[in-house]
């Protein structure tokens, strides 16, 4: 094998991606109530999923990481989900439950209260994830367009929320962000 | 930052038996369930277990002995306390980002408790929200908007100008004389009006008090313009007054905080406070304080002569003033959102030249020259739209409003109009209300927009004071005077965290004799430059002392500790203006003699004298003038000038070419002879000449000994040696004829580790 044949491997393996497929790979739940994941029939304890486009494409690209402290394990990426739609009924339910916890954005269904006051927003909403108030600061820094119609909004502390469609949040709450938008 | 929540009573109600009558040690919020639901509820901590309650029920108990560690995890955007994290790990609670750093703290109390410790922890960091009303704190500081007292801060702005209270009296009375011409003219119209222009068939006999009217009409507009010169002047020269003096205050303070403060306030935002809230502030006074209290007496004074004049004219005059001013202000809003819009659009277009001027390198390479032009086109094209839409707006609207303000004339001179024909009142006295009623309009347009100014300068001036109000750290009350100091130092048991609750340095105990070289070896993070910091007395350890000649750091009077203290940093930087200047920072008594020897030990001497100019080169703004070994070899020439008995180089030879290291190095073993150092170095080749090397480890001392003897011990020091070794030798192997790095051989600089 000549020289450079040798360096393309080596180059194909660290380029290479390891995509999952649920006839390779079986999550679980731990005993202490985390993910936990059996890939090829070894136990490989703890793991973290992670998006890789979470912004654009969140069910799309999960990357499944080492998380477990014990494991001496040269490896930090076990592999790819490519597309969420492969993983059906509890498979998908562990997964959907494990990247819910790991990106907690509420969506908000609908805006109780706002006010402006000395460059602070008051919000009152109702999310998806319950009833809360949150104060955004800065506007321009804090206020991210999705794309059709979608909205991340960031508060003071660092929480995120969406607005779903943002032409539906109300007319004033509207006219207090659309020149963000 | 509050770890000591109350419980709600219905909380305590259920926490009772389980807490088995001990004491409550800590007490923290929590806000999300574990499947991501928001929710009230709170974690106890006592001696001996975790308790976490939510909605008023008891979820669980964790005895702490069952726990070998607990790490609060930041998950992508909430956190989650996690107990065992390298055993079998299972959350205790979930939180959002508001408590995200409350449970960074439970984790060194919780890992206290493990390790049998009783937890002293006091937060120190502040809270984002005003404690009294949960409104966020204004950005970088403590101030509550809502609840801050601001009559007292316009008090204090009155107080903190008493300088000027000469120049305020002054122009009080510049604008009272103003309001007495502006209040007298119209009279005179009057008079010349009825008397005058409506005689007709007078002929010449009232020419001589035409003259005289219209004279009169004359100096009163003089005199106006005369005291409005002669008000700016004035005002201008109180208003710098005040500023000239609080700048300098404010800056003085800044200049007295330690480190730790000025990096967490970060210099834009105290750069800001000292140039653009000081100018506002300067701007209120100028332009609207002296000039308000003038303006409420005219708007009282000629509301009195107007109602005095005709009851019924004057309330003609007031209908359509609410409905104008609520529209206005409506208006306003709308008006401030375009240009708010269109400032984002201008700052939009700055940032693309920005960008792409910045890496216009990058554009060439990659040819991407054609596809810049059309981004910056599309960015221009929407400034261009927005500007022209706000602009429409702007002119076409605020005549509108302008002529609605005015609205009321048109019923004056209507009703006063009836009065005229009827012969039951005078024309002129019609025109003087009118012009009376202009004056009023005008006073109200200003009224609102006093709120804005006053609210504005209220922020500003908070946070100029803010500033002025912070404690400095007090000197010590007898300090030691060190004219001599040998350069023994002594750390005993230092723990030090920049936030309270991570420490960075963890019970350092380490002699150094005098003229010893240390030096500090250890992965990023480890805590090298924070021992030096604290040597630097840039920040104070938490616990523990540092001894220098068996004295404790503190204890000697600043300055005369700086004078023994030689720093060398991995980026000098220079201060604008010459060679020798810089050179001459450190002691600014030093002769010219003296400048030239420290520069020749720095083996600076002979690049100096290669530059046109010599030592009096302009180095330009932060030594950009010079490469980087040149400005170090000027920061070691001005660390030799105070002939210090303490050096600390810090990554002294990091950023230059071997070539260029060799030559530092050889200055900075000349510096060092005979002196305390301390020396941190990425390369570990360049501190084979050290006495002894410490090896630190997450913020504990791991390894002490000579290179020999920690070799011997292939412990950390061995395993960085040998990684170091694998590197070198890989970009040997680069750089070699044949290789696929290039011919030029640069690239393995460093040369290898000692062996």
């Amino acid at each position: 094998m000549g020289n450079n044949e040798k360096n393309e491997n080596k180059m194909k393996a660290y380029a290479d991606i390891n995509y999952l497929s649920p006839d390779k790979c079986e999550f679980y739940k731990t005993d202490g109530g985390l993910l936990g994941l059996r890939l090829g029939g070894e136990d490989l304890g703890r793991v973290a999923l992670l998006r890789m486009f979470p912004l654009r494409k969140p069910e799309k690209f999960i990357s499944v990481r080492r998380e477990n402290r014990e494991r001496s394990d040269s490896r930090v990426e076990y592999g790819v989900i490519e597309d969420l739609a492969a993983f059906t009924g509890e498979q998908r339910a562990l997964i959907d439950e494990e990247l819910e916890r790991r990106y907690f954005v509420p969506e908000i269904t609908a805006v109780t209260n706002v006010k402006e006051e000395y460059g602070h927003t008051y919000w009152t909403v109702e999310t998806t994830a319950g009833g809360r108030s949150f104060t955004v600061f800065d506007m321009n820094s804090n206020l991210l367009n999705l794309g059709g119609g979608r909205v991340m909004i960031v508060d003071v502390d660092g929480n995120r929320y969406i607005f779903p469609d943002v032409s539906k949040i109300g007319e004033k709450a509207l006219r207090l962000i659309e020149i963000w938008i | 930052m509050k770890l000591d929540y109350a419980l709600p009573e219905a909380s305590s109600e259920a926490a009772g038996a389980a807490l088995g009558g001990e004491e409550i040690l800590y007490c923290l919020p929590y806000d999300l369930t574990p499947d991501g639901k928001f929710t009230e509820g709170f974690l106890v901590i006592t001696m001996t277990r975790l308790m976490v309650l939510r909605e008023n029920r008891l979820e669980k108990v964790v005895p702490i002995a069952s726990l070998s560690g607990v790490c609060c995890g930041e998950l992508n955007s909430s956190g989650m306390l996690e107990a065992d994290p390298s055993g079998d790990p299972f959350p205790i609670v979930f939180f959002t980002m508001e408590h995200m750093a409350r449970y960074s703290m439970a984790e060194r109390i919780i890992t206290d408790l493990i390790e049998g410790v009783r937890p002293g922890i006091v937060s120190t960091d502040d809270e984002k929200k005003c404690p009294n009303c949960g409104r966020p704190f204004i950005r970088n500081t403590r101030i509550c908007r809502h609840c801050s007292d601001r009559v007292g801060v316009l008090k204090r702005i009155w107080r903190v100008s008493r300088p000027c209270w000469g120049y305020y009296a002054v122009l009080l009375l510049l604008f009272w004389a103003n309001s007495g011409f502006m209040l007298y003219s119209p009279y005179v119209s009057k008079r010349l009006i009825d008397e005058v222009l409506t005689q007709f068939g007078a002929g010449g006999r009232l020419m001589g008090h035409l003259l005289w009217l219209v004279a009169l009409t004359g100096l009163c507009s003089l005199a106006t313009t005369l005291i409005g010169a002669v008000r700016e002047v004035v005002s201008a020269k109180a208003s710098n007054l005040f500023v000239r003096d609080l700048r300098n205050d404010i800056y003085k303070k800044v200049q007295s905080m330690p480190l730790g403060y000025i990096e967490e306030k970060n210099a834009g935002d105290l750069m800001h406070r000292i140039n653009g809230d000081t100018g506002r502030i300067q701007q209120f006074i100028q332009n609207v304080a002296v000039q308000a209290v003038n303006e409420v007496c005219l708007f009282i004074g000629v509301g009195i002569v107007v109602v005095s004049f005709n009851p019924v004219m004057a309330l003609l005059i007031m209908v359509p003033i609410p409905i104008a001013l609520f529209i206005t202000n409506r208006i306003r809003t709308s008006v401030r959102m375009r240009y708010n819009k269109q400032w984002r659009w201008m700052d939009k277009l700055t940032d693309t030249l920005n960008n792409v001027f910045n890496g216009v390198k990058v554009v060439k390479v990659f040819g991407q020259e054609e596809r810049e032009v059309r981004r910056f086109e599309s960015v221009a094209s929407s400034v261009r739209d927005i500007t022209c839409k706000t602009e429409q707006y702007v002119y076409t609207v605020f005549p509108i409003i302008k002529f609605l303000i005015g609205f009321g004339s048109y019923f004056v001179t209507i009703y006063g109009g009836m009065l005229v024909l009827g012969q039951r009142m005078e024309l002129g006295e019609l025109m003087q209300f009118s012009t009376y009623a202009g004056y009023l309009y005008s006073r109200l347009d200003w009224f609102s927009m006093l709120p804005r100014h006053i609210s504005q300068a209220i922020t500003s001036a908070q946070r100029v004071f803010e500033v002025m109000d912070e404690d400095v750290p007090p000197e010590p009350a007898a300090p030691l005077t060190a004219e001599n100091i040998r350069g023994e130092v002594e750390l005993d048991n230092v723990t030090f965290g920049y936030k309270s609750y991570k420490s960075v340095l963890k019970n350092i105990n380490l002699g150094v004799a005098s003229g010893e070289t240390i030096g500090l070896v250890g992965h990023s993070g480890a805590g090298k430059s924070t021992v030096i910091n604290l040597l630097m007395r840039l920040y104070k350890a938490d616990e523990g002392k540092i001894l220098i000649d068996g004295s404790d750091i503190e204890d000697y009077a600043m300055d005369d500790y700086k004078n023994h203290l030689g720093v060398v940093l991995q980026e000098s930087y220079l201060f604008s203006g010459s060679i020798i200047n810089n050179i001459r920072y450190a002691r600014p008594d030093a002769s010219d003699d003296e400048c030239i020897r420290a520069a020749k030990i720095a083996n600076a001497h002979d690049f100096i004298l290669g530059l046109p100019d010599g030592y009096d080169t302009y180095v330009g703004e932060k030594g950009q003038r010079l490469s980087g070994g040149e400005r170090q070899r000027i920061a070691i020439a001005r660390a030799v000038l105070s002939d210090p008995k303490i050096m600390i180089l810090d990554e002294a030879t990091a950023s230059v070419d071997a070539e260029t290291e060799q030559q530092i190095q050889q200055a900075l073993g000349r510096i060092t002879a005979g002196r305390t150092t301390f020396a941190i170095a990425h390369r570990l080749s360049t501190l084979k000449n050290a006495n002894r090397l410490v090896v630190l480890e997450e913020g504990r001392i791991a390894e002490v000994g000579s290179h020999n003897e920690l070799m011997a011990k292939d412990g950390i020091y061995a395993g960085l040696v040998r990684a170091q070794r694998t590197m070198t030798a890989l970009s040997v192997a680069i750089d070699a004829p044949g290789g696929h790095g290039g011919p030029s051989g640069k690239g393995g600089r460093g040369g290898p580790p000692p062996r």
